[in-house]
């Protein structure tokens, strides 16, 4: 076991005998990545800021629970998941997409796809409307399955491919502008 | 190439190591909230600590309140009855005439009504009895046979003979030779005997009482009483009715459970849970009045949340550690497997199942169609096992063959079981649950009434309605308070 992951182990151990020192060092040590993750599931910063609190006070009182078995950083991060979704389900913003579009796109041009920052894509993401957002990371990030999105969203199977597929054209058209205003060639064929 | 999937890679690759630092105060505000429960779960422990010192203080200042009144009167007493020996001890002399007259006033001393009581719980029932019969007929001879008894001596030996006076006393101006003279010719029958037997015996029971505390008068040491103080040990079971006060409910835990049980209605889905309350007593009797009864007694609270629906949804902790919770005015009940576990197994099987394959009733609503397209309803029970250490005074109303007393004290409650169970058509199905955030340590403020009566001489049967009210919150989060009722019934043995 490498230094680090013991290091880890020791913090975690120590948090859950509710050490406050432990407590701040684990925080600084997953703030970072986790508050991505919080940005990826809210339209602002205000929003995040609360998901992350909220989360991280359920990591600490609940950290006695985590028995080592898997990685404590998925862990994290699927508690944080889970408290946007308890945040999106609590707001009950519920919207629904009646047509199911089967959409196919291609893109001419792979390497510009390498030219855009993950901060742009976090903002891209962050326009959407709640539930196309959720959908999608759940979808696209989390690798969840329509059945089970449907089951935590407490939506139709249809429903939730409706919804990734709108997102996607959304994030598809935003994309294909952000390379239109760096002047970039991109070529997007919709069958 | 298919965009749907680039675009999902785009993202999912694009985000998957993104990080960036948020604004400081995020941990503020987390640090605070911790300390908050820090300092709550403090609190807590302090307010208990206060409670219970708060309780002692007043059951032993009323105690020490009753007792020092009786005392004073009683010394008062003892100190005249003290004063006339210690006269007829230097003026042995002129006993004949004069020590009469003062022995009268021994006599006529009135015994204070408390020590009477006491005096008379230590007579058993029959002798009591057997002396109030008897009452005129021992007046009558106590006062024929008062002079001679006291020429005797009889009166006096409990404080001389300890003194090393008893001989001198009996060395006085009137011999024995003359005292039995008189005493012949009397000449008494023995039923008389009989009688003023016994009147000597209560006396002696007086002055055995008198003597006690008279010489630490004289010797300046401890004056406590102790002789009349028995043990006694017993064991009783109870039907335990259990419910809690809701105060405060944190909506943070609110919010971090999948399944709500009917918080918008202020959780009325929520039921008082029957169960049981057994253990054994040892109690101490301190005084006449007051008696300390104190024990381990085993005791099942809880509630029943009905119809909580469960959605049949995936966990979104999937791994070896991955469950649900329901949320429920004592706080969050976190079940192990996933929210559907129930549901998947009435999938694979014909007749529905419960987490942990156990059968359930086809009629208790877990159909197979139903699971996999509605949600179901069903009862958690929350079950606690606590087991208790109590101190209760006892204080004695009605001194009677049936006994009536008032109990109040505390106890400590040790959590031993967290479980939660579905509960239909009288049988229970267990889960693997807990609910979180219990205090592992509680106390209980105890009301109630106990009554005992007698079966054998020494075998009490025992009836004890006893409301018990946490003076803590069950939960770390959540200001909930449990009690219980229960009936405590059983048997008590004195030594």
């Amino acid at each position: 076991m490498s230094d680090l992951l013991k290091d880890l182990e020791s913090l975690i151990t120590a948090c859950k005998r509710g050490k406050p020192d432990a407590q701040r060092k684990l925080y600084e040590h997953f703030s970072g990545k986790m508050f991505g993750v919080c940005l990826q599931y809210s339209k602002d910063y205000t929003e995040a800021e609360d998901i992350m609190q909220d989360g991280f006070i359920k990591v600490f009182t609940k950290i006695a629970q985590f028995n080592f078995n898997g990685s404590f950083e998925g862990w994290v991060r699927r508690i944080m998941v889970n408290c946007a979704l308890e945040r999106f389900r609590k707001q009950n913003m519920l919207y629904t997409v009646s047509d199911i579009q089967d959409y196919d796109y291609k893109l001419a041009s792979e390497d510009a796809l390498a030219e855009i920052s993950s901060k742009e894509l976090l903002n891209l993401i962050q326009k959407l409307s709640p539930q196309y957002k959720t959908v999608f990371n759940l979808y696209a990030i989390e690798g969840y399955s329509h059945q089970e999105i449907g089951e935590m969203l407490k939506i139709s199977v249809g429903t939730s491919k409706s919804n990734l597929s709108r997102a996607r054209v959304i994030l598809q058209d935003k994309v294909k502008l952000l390379y239109k205003e760096r002047k970039k060639d991109v070529k997007l064929v919709v069958k | 190439m298919t965009l749907p999937s680039e675009i999902d890679k785009l993202f999912k690759e694009g985000l998957s190591d993104y990080s960036q630092r948020p604004p400081g105060f995020v941990w503020d505000n987390i640090e605070q909230a911790l300390n908050k429960q820090r300092f709550k779960k403090q609190r807590n422990v302090m307010y208990a600590l206060a409670a219970s010192l708060a309780l002692l203080l007043s059951f032993g200042a009323g105690y020490l309140f009753t007792n020092s009144e009786t005392d004073t009167t009683y010394v008062a007493q003892v100190t005249e009855l003290d004063n006339l020996n210690k006269n007829l001890l230097a003026d042995k002399s002129s006993v004949t005439a004069e020590e009469v007259k003062q022995k009268e006033a021994v006599k006529n001393i009135e015994i204070p009504v408390a020590i009477q009581n006491q005096i008379n719980e230590n007579v058993t029932l029959n002798q009591i009895q057997a002396l109030d019969k008897k009452e005129t007929k021992i007046e009558k001879a106590v006062k024929t046979e008062a002079k001679k008894v006291q020429a005797e001596g009889i009166l006096l030996p409990p404080i001389f003979a300890d003194q090393g006076n008893f001989e001198n006393a009996n060395n006085s101006s009137f011999t024995d030779v003359q005292v039995a003279e008189e005493r012949e010719s009397l000449e008494l029958i023995e039923r008389q005997k009989m009688d003023l037997a016994m009147a000597l015996m209560k006396r002696d029971l007086v002055y055995e009482y008198r003597e006690v505390p008279m010489y630490p008068l004289s010797e300046g040491t401890d004056s406590k009483v102790k002789d009349y103080s028995t043990w006694s040990v017993g064991m009783s079971a109870s039907p335990l009715v259990s419910y809690r006060e809701v105060n405060n409910i944190q909506t943070e835990s609110l919010a971090s459970a999948d399944i709500t049980s009917n918080y918008e209605n202020k959780y009325q889905n929520e039921k008082p849970l029957v169960s049981y309350s057994a253990g054994i007593d040892v109690n101490y009797n301190v005084s006449k009045r007051f008696k300390i009864q104190s024990g381990v007694y085993y005791s099942e609270i809880g509630q029943i949340s009905e119809n909580v629906d469960v959605n049949k949804s995936r966990s979104y902790i999937n791994d070896g550690d991955s469950y649900y919770t329901v949320n429920t005015s004592m706080g969050n009940v976190n079940i192990k497997g996933t929210q559907n576990q129930i549901v998947d197994q009435i999938n694979t099987v014909d007749r529905p199942v419960v987490n942990g394959g156990i059968e359930v009733p086809g009629n208790y609503g877990f159909e197979k169609s139903a699971a996999e397209t509605a949600d179901l309803q069903t009862s958690f029970v929350q079950s606690f096992e606590y087991y208790e250490i109590p101190i209760i005074l006892n204080y004695r109303l009605i001194d009677k063959k049936l006994g009536v007393n008032m109990s109040g004290g505390l106890s400590a409650n040790f959590l031993s079981g967290n479980n939660a169970y579905v509960e239909g058509d009288g049988a229970r199905y267990n889960l693997d649950a807990q609910s979180e955030n219990l205090n592992s340590v509680g106390y209980n403020g105890i009301v109630g009434l106990a009554f005992d009566y007698p079966i054998f001489s020494k075998l009490y049967f025992n009836f004890q309605p006893l409301f018990k009210y946490s003076i803590n919150s069950i939960s770390e989060e959540n200001k909930v308070h449990p009690y219980s009722f229960g009936i405590y019934t059983g048997l008590r043995y004195n030594f």
